[in-house]
């Protein structure tokens, strides 16, 4: 069969790249199995939790479909699951020292996804759900660890007073846009 | 370049009158006025203006006329406000985005041939006038907490030469169209993200979009024959899911499905790794149709089985192709969403596969997988499901809808016919086609996807091949020829691997 091409030549990419991306899922999945299997034969400290989870954020930071993925979403999602890496470091491998660095790493990114925000308010609206959950989750979080836990540190309550003045600022900056962009969020239809 | 532009349309500018040149600066200052965007874009949207009057003053049309032909009255307030509007998904949209990838996404396009090669300067005109006429293509994907969505963006839509792949998956990371426009020669592609519309949606839009690039060429193009009028207001019932309009309580069914025989072959890593268009004489596929009794669905579908069992190693199971039907015809709405569900052709693959036998089965297939109760079933199933995940998260939704849709979403077909019909349009815009095709993109299990689509007296089957694997097409094109149909083939080269 002759066939006749009536489409330009396209780039496909290098081969040797499209491979290595489909089949990194499985060295990031058998590289998380492998560690939990040496970790259980071997005994100690459980630092397979710290190898399955990073292997997670390589996932999702590979994989996931990039729908919306703007600075500010981006921003949200990483800033929560390197806290999330940070915790369990903490918890498994080195006590002691999460709890003034992960409020101090969410505040410092927090302040600057709303910097960008507020630089840029007229495009980054439509992208705001992302901030205004992070910040109300950060702003309930902070309250449940100092009222209810009493954990209490300087960075915790400054993460606290930046993610509640931010939230404020934010619903005051927005209003009804903001009340708009929650019903499109959370719709159900 | 860019300088060396401007200094040529300065050079034509110069030449003119002055009343000519104030003729098109008012024009720009129109253009101005109905222009919001931010300053890249503004200034983008103005270079488009600036090229086409360049062309036009090039080709020797008067300043009159330009004047005339980029009007932007017909851009309406689309680009000078900020876009409110948003659609929830439609019922059968809302399995893309759970279940795409960041290479597999269910992209479709539909081109047409024109009789001269594009102009690209008009085009990216024709497609900025075109795209207020259509609000809910002018949007981008959004993820919500329970469901994506589509909000609206303002924004230039551009234009670009074809350097791609056929269907490669459309970006979608930060406020970007989830359609594609671009150009090669003489044929003008759309590339739709399938959350936005279906076949005929699409159809009626590049319909539009070459009936405007006419027009600015200086042909009059009615507005009809699914031409839509640019200063007509969008009905709201364009936008609507009609799915939620007709579903009934009379019970669901019929989306799950056995597992089906795949074409043989290795998947290629490409998808799709090569597009095959056989361009048939439309007048001799449908008397060889009548010939046979059977319809050119039917017909083409037989043939395709008839391939597909020769394309693959015996044994047992069902060969089984999915043929969307137009719910439009069964269900009447204006609605340019998806409004598509399908019917089942199967055989099984041990069976006798005579012409007259397949289309005996064909016949029986479609007949009751067309009939309004089954496609109901299959609407109050969609509907249904729809309605219990309401309140899944996402984020729980998409690893399982991977999974799910992964298993059965399309291992339930061997293979796919969409068959757009016959294509209409007025008389004016029909001289300069030449014909149009229809290519269903990428998925991730079926070696094969078949689109039909007839414009004049050219039937354009083409076929989105996912493996390397000639044997499925060669058969179908000894099919065709051994019944006296002529084939002229065309098609892109192999990426396979």
């Amino acid at each position: 069969m002759e066939i006749e091409n009536i489409y330009p030549h396209a780039k496909t990419g290098g081969r040797f790249l499209r491979v290595l991306y489909e089949n990194i899922k499985w060295l990031l999945f058998i590289g998380a199995i492998a560690a939990v299997i040496v970790n259980l034969a071997v005994g100690g400290k459980r630092w397979s939790y710290v190898v399955v989870v990073s292997c997670v954020i390589a996932w999702s930071v590979l994989y996931r479909p990039t729908i919306q993925a703007s600075i500010i979403s981006r921003g949200c999602v990483l800033a929560s699951e390197v806290a999330v890496l940070l915790a369990v470091i903490d918890s498994v491998l080195a006590p002691g020292w999460a709890s003034f660095v992960i409020p101090m790493l969410l505040a410092a990114t927090l302040a600057a996804l709303a910097a960008l925000f507020f630089a840029d308010r007229r495009r980054q609206t439509r992208n705001v759900m992302p901030l205004v959950i992070s910040l109300f989750a950060s702003t309930v979080a902070c309250a449940i660890i100092i009222f209810m836990d009493g954990g209490f540190s300087v960075p915790l309550l400054v993460l606290a007073a930046l993610s509640l003045s931010l939230l404020i600022a934010a619903i005051a900056a927005l209003r009804g846009q903001l009340i708009s962009e929650a019903k499109k969020y959370f719709h159900t239809k | 370049m860019m300088n060396e532009k401007n200094e040529k349309l300065n050079k034509y500018l110069s030449s003119l009158s002055p009343e000519d040149r104030e003729k098109l600066e008012r024009l720009m200052r129109r253009l101005d006025e109905h222009l919001s965007l931010g300053r890249r874009e503004s200034a983008a949207f103005r270079e488009d203006y600036d090229r086409a009057v360049m062309y036009y003053l090039v080709n020797g049309v008067s300043v009159d006329e330009v004047v005339r032909r980029l009007d932007p009255t017909v851009l309406g307030g689309f680009y000078s406000r900020e876009g409110s509007v948003w659609y929830a998904l439609d019922s059968s949209a809302k399995i893309y985005p759970l279940s795409m990838s960041m290479t597999k996404m269910a992209v479709f396009r539909l081109s047409a041939y024109l009789k001269a090669d594009v102009v690209p300067e008009l085009l990216q005109i024709a497609l900025s006038d075109v795209m207020p006429r259509f609000p809910y293509f002018a949007v981008t994907v959004k993820r919500g907490f329970f469901w994506h969505y589509l909000d609206a963006l303002v924004t230039r839509y551009p234009v670009k030469e074809e350097d791609g792949m056929v269907c490669e998956p459309i970006s979608l990371a930060s406020n970007t169209p989830a359609l594609r426009v671009v150009y090669y020669r003489s044929r003008i592609s759309v590339e739709f993200f399938h959350i936005l519309t279906d076949g005929n949606g699409g159809l009626i839009f590049l319909k539009t979009l070459v009936a405007r690039y006419l027009t600015l060429l200086g042909e009059e193009i009615p507005a009809e024959d699914g031409v839509f009028d640019l200063g007509a207001i969008p009905d709201p019932e364009e936008g609507e899911n009609a799915f939620l309009r007709y579903r009934d309580k009379s019970g669901g069914g019929g989306l799950v499905d056995a597992p089906a025989r795949q074409l043989g072959g290795k998947l290629s890593r490409v998808r799709p790794c090569r597009i095959i268009h056989f361009e048939m004489d439309s007048a001799k596929l449908s008397t060889l149709a009548k010939e046979n009794g059977a319809t050119v669905t039917e017909l083409v579908s037989a043939l395709i089985f008839i391939a597909s069992r020769a394309a693959m190693d015996g044994g047992e199971g069902n060969i089984q192709v999915q043929i969307p039907a137009n719910m439009r015809k069964h269900f009447p709405s204006k609605t340019m969403r998806n409004f598509a569900l399908y019917a089942t052709l199967r055989m099984p693959v041990e069976d006798d596969y005579s012409l007259e036998n397949v289309l005996r089965n064909m016949h029986a297939c479609l007949t009751s997988g067309l009939e309004r109760k089954n496609l109901m079933k299959q609407m109050n199933a969609a509907a249904s499901l729809v309605h219990n995940l309401r309140f899944v998260p996402l984020s729980i939704k998409i690893p399982v809808a991977q999974v799910i849709y992964g298993f059965l979403g399309e291992r339930i077909f061997t293979n796919t016919l969409s068959n757009l019909g016959i294509v209409k349009m007025p008389e004016s815009m029909q001289k300069h086609v030449e014909k149009f095709d229809f290519v269903i993109g990428s998925v991730s299990t079926n070696r094969a996807a078949c689109g039909l689509v007839t414009v004049g007296d050219k039937a354009v089957l083409s076929i989105a091949k996912n493996t390397v694997d000639p044997s499925f097409e060669e058969r179908l094109y000894r099919e065709f020829t051994a019944r006296g149909i002529e084939i002229k083939l065309t098609g892109g080269e192999l990426y396979g691997d």
